[in-house]
């Protein structure tokens, strides 16, 4: 879960990070008296939305006078931004954050992440930071410098002062960044973030280190630990996690006509790949969760063929683990007989209780299509076209 | 002989008294599989499917003999319950458990890396050499003992690979479903190492997808080894849109890397058989055995 930048900079706050002065608001009026409180000589107005380059697309305003920060607030506030991390339909910003305008004196970039390849923790840090920074990683140009660190043993000291010389830094900002670097890791090990990013990170005044612009990401299977956050999450629902959160399914929404119900990611993604093998679009992607229940197969039934332009419906199930067959024909009943679905339904069953599945649906008199293969199921959904 | 297990493998059951942990020992059971105790901390000296119950895995290993151990612990108790058993001694730890926390499985990661204890999983179906040894959750009516090696992220469609290599006449020497979580314990390369010295193996199947890197890992690995035994592939997820998250929390193309493609053709330069389509894969690992 990606939280807000004014989240994380709540989060860090008390680790000893030095974050410009801000306040959040949900109206113009409380961006008002966001910036009577804020003295500053000039003030900046942030989008709070969960994606990144906000800055080059609008999301990122100056105000020269706190009058200007309520006309800025009142315009970002409902609008709808797309930067190239939102997808097309961008995304509504429903809260701006008030912050004390700051002059730099040099921008950098300081980030410590779980390498998902690597299997690793990194601290990832260049001498200039910016948006695009992730793309630079490879570029000899703009050098990456990257360390890895342990869980449980804080970042040894003597990397750290060799990764601060690698910034060209004067030596008392290298010991203040071999303190943040300090920070950011007993903040990410307690607060179970799997990324802090600082960036950029800027040197004020030639003697401080100001993080301007936070982006982290907490651990989902972490929740549980953390009390604190389950306001966090009622606060930034993003549309596909809820549904993952309700009804244990994940569902991806795609372009195509047919409806996939699938039970397991690596099926669905093959049952995905069969379909363009056929000349056949999917219209999306759903995973059912490892131990379905009938209600779960219902709701997922029932979510994918809320999209009116399905023609058919694929279920493909072999049932093994801790989902079986004959679960998931009753799910598929409930469904039908709760939303009278008219779209042809074709059933692949394989695996455990894959009879007893398959003797549900025929004695349920609703015309569902059973084929035995993935193949034979390609076949029928072709001729349905 | 088969790879990790064999049929006299001695198996614990971590969360034997819970529904999973005792649904599934009891299936291990009929299959054949030596179960031979549980741990349930706080329900020592207890009986549960006519098995002792150990309060920690050490006595459990100590009155047992047990060298495997099964785990259908909660999330939360996971980390403890895998680095217990690495500190009793256990060889191979099967952990079922899905929804572990990223931190605490590289802090199972670093002592796994500091031990000569090996892991499957986290959320994975678990691994069986058919007719001797079953442990996990795998639906063992679709496996037949043979001579294939199958690996694989994915667990429903790895049940569907098998299902289409038994349909081919093709048994199995052992299946091992490795889970498709961002950090893992045993990864592909792990398992054709022992697959490449193992007598009953002619043939390698590996199941991959999308997301992730250990498919690349595997590409090198082959590579550089001069495999001596055929190696198939099949990779879902040939056809997903970038940076959507499609299920398994691995599997996630970003920023270019974890893409189908790249591992297909690294795979192939590495003299993987690249299976094209999800229906062709047993017959296209006959075609390669029987040549």
């Amino acid at each position: 879960m990606f939280v807000h930048e004014y989240q994380a900079k709540n989060l860090l706050s008390r680790y000893g990070f030095s974050f410009p002065g801000g306040e959040v608001a949900y109206s113009a009026d409380e961006a008002e008296v966001a910036a009577s409180r804020i003295d500053a000589d000039y003030w900046v107005v942030k989008a709070q939305i969960l994606a990144g380059d906000r800055g080059q697309f609008g999301g990122v305003k100056v105000a020269r006078t706190r009058a200007e920060v309520t006309t800025l607030a009142r315009t970002l506030l409902g609008s709808r931004l797309v930067t190239p991390q939102t997808g097309a339909a961008g995304l509504t910003v429903k809260s701006v954050y008030i912050e004390q305008g700051c002059d730099t004196d040099r921008e950098m970039y300081l980030a410590l992440l779980l390498d998902r390849y690597r299997r690793e923790l990194i601290l990832l840090a260049a001498a200039s930071g910016g948006s695009g920074i992730e793309t630079k990683i490879d570029d000899s140009a703009q050098p990456v410098h990257r360390l890895a660190v342990s869980v449980d043993a804080p970042p040894d000291q003597d990397n750290l002062a060799e990764l601060a010389r690698q910034m060209n830094l004067d030596e008392s900002l290298a010991s203040e960044f071999v303190e943040m670097c300090q920070q950011m890791h007993q903040a990410l090990v307690e607060l179970d973030a799997l990324s802090i990013e600082l960036n950029p990170l800027a040197v004020v005044g030639g003697t401080k280190l100001v993080g301007l612009d936070v982006k982290m990401e907490l651990d989902d299977n972490a929740l549980y630990r953390h009390e604190q956050y389950a306001e966090l999450l009622s606060l930034n629902q993003e549309s596909d996690r809820r549904f993952r959160a309700q009804s244990g399914y994940n569902y991806v929404s795609l372009h195509g006509d047919i409806g996939l119900l699938v039970g397991g990611a690596g099926l669905a993604l093959a049952t995905m790949d069969l379909l363009k093998l056929n000349g056949l679009e999917p219209a999306n992607f759903l995973d059912l969760p490892p131990i379905a229940s009938r209600s779960n197969v219902s709701d997922a039934c029932e979510t994918v063929v809320q999209d009116d332009s399905i023609k058919a419906l694929f279920v493909n199930v072999v049932g093994g683990g801790l989902t079986h067959c004959d679960t998931v024909a009753e799910g598929l009943i409930t469904a039908h007989m709760k939303s009278k679905i008219k779209k042809p339904i074709i059933v692949r069953f394989a695996g455990t209780k894959k009879e007893h599945g398959l003797t549900l649906l025929r004695n349920s008199r609703i015309p569902f299509e059973m084929a035995n293969t993935m193949q034979d199921a390609v076949e029928l959904l072709m001729k349905i076209r | 002989m088969s790879i990790l297990v064999e049929s006299n493998t001695r198996v614990l059951c971590q969360g034997i008294t819970g529904y999973r942990g005792s649904f599934f020992s009891h299936r291990a059971i009929e299959y054949g599989t030596k179960i031979v105790g549980g741990v349930v901390p706080g329900r020592g000296g207890q009986k549960h499917l006519t098995l002792p119950v150990f309060d920690t895995v050490s006595e459990a290993r100590e009155a047992t003999d047990a060298t495997a151990s099964v785990l259908f612990v909660p999330p939360h108790a996971a980390k403890d319950a895998v680095i217990e058993a690495i500190d009793a001694g256990v060889e191979l730890i099967v952990c079922i458990t899905e929804g572990i926390p990223m931190l605490d499985m590289l802090r199972i990661r670093e002592r796994l890396s500091e031990s000569d204890s090996k892991m499957i999983g986290p959320n994975c179906p678990g691994i069986i050499a058919p007719g001797k040894c079953n442990i996990g959750i795998i639906p063992t009516s679709i496996y037949q003992p043979g001579r294939i090696g199958v690996i694989s992220r994915s667990g429903t469609l790895f049940y569907e690979a098998v299902a289409q290599l038994c349909t081919d006449g093709l048994g199995q020497s052992t299946c091992v479903g490795i889970g498709a979580d961002v950090i893992q314990g045993m990864a592909f390369t792990d398992c054709l190492e022992l697959f490449r010295d193992d007598m009953e193996t002619d043939a390698v199947l590996l199941i991959g997808e999308i997301g992730g890197a250990a498919e690349e890992d595997a590409a090198q690995y082959l590579a550089s080894e001069n495999f001596p035994k055929p190696v198939l592939g099949y990779i879902a997820g040939r056809h997903a849109p970038p940076d959507r998250r499609m299920g398994h929390s691995g599997a996630i193309i970003s920023a270019g890397l974890g893409g189908a493609e790249r591992k297909v053709e690294m795979l192939r330069d590495a003299g993987v058989t690249l299976i094209e389509s999800p229906v062709e894969i047993g017959r296209t690992v006959r075609r390669v055995v029987r040549r």
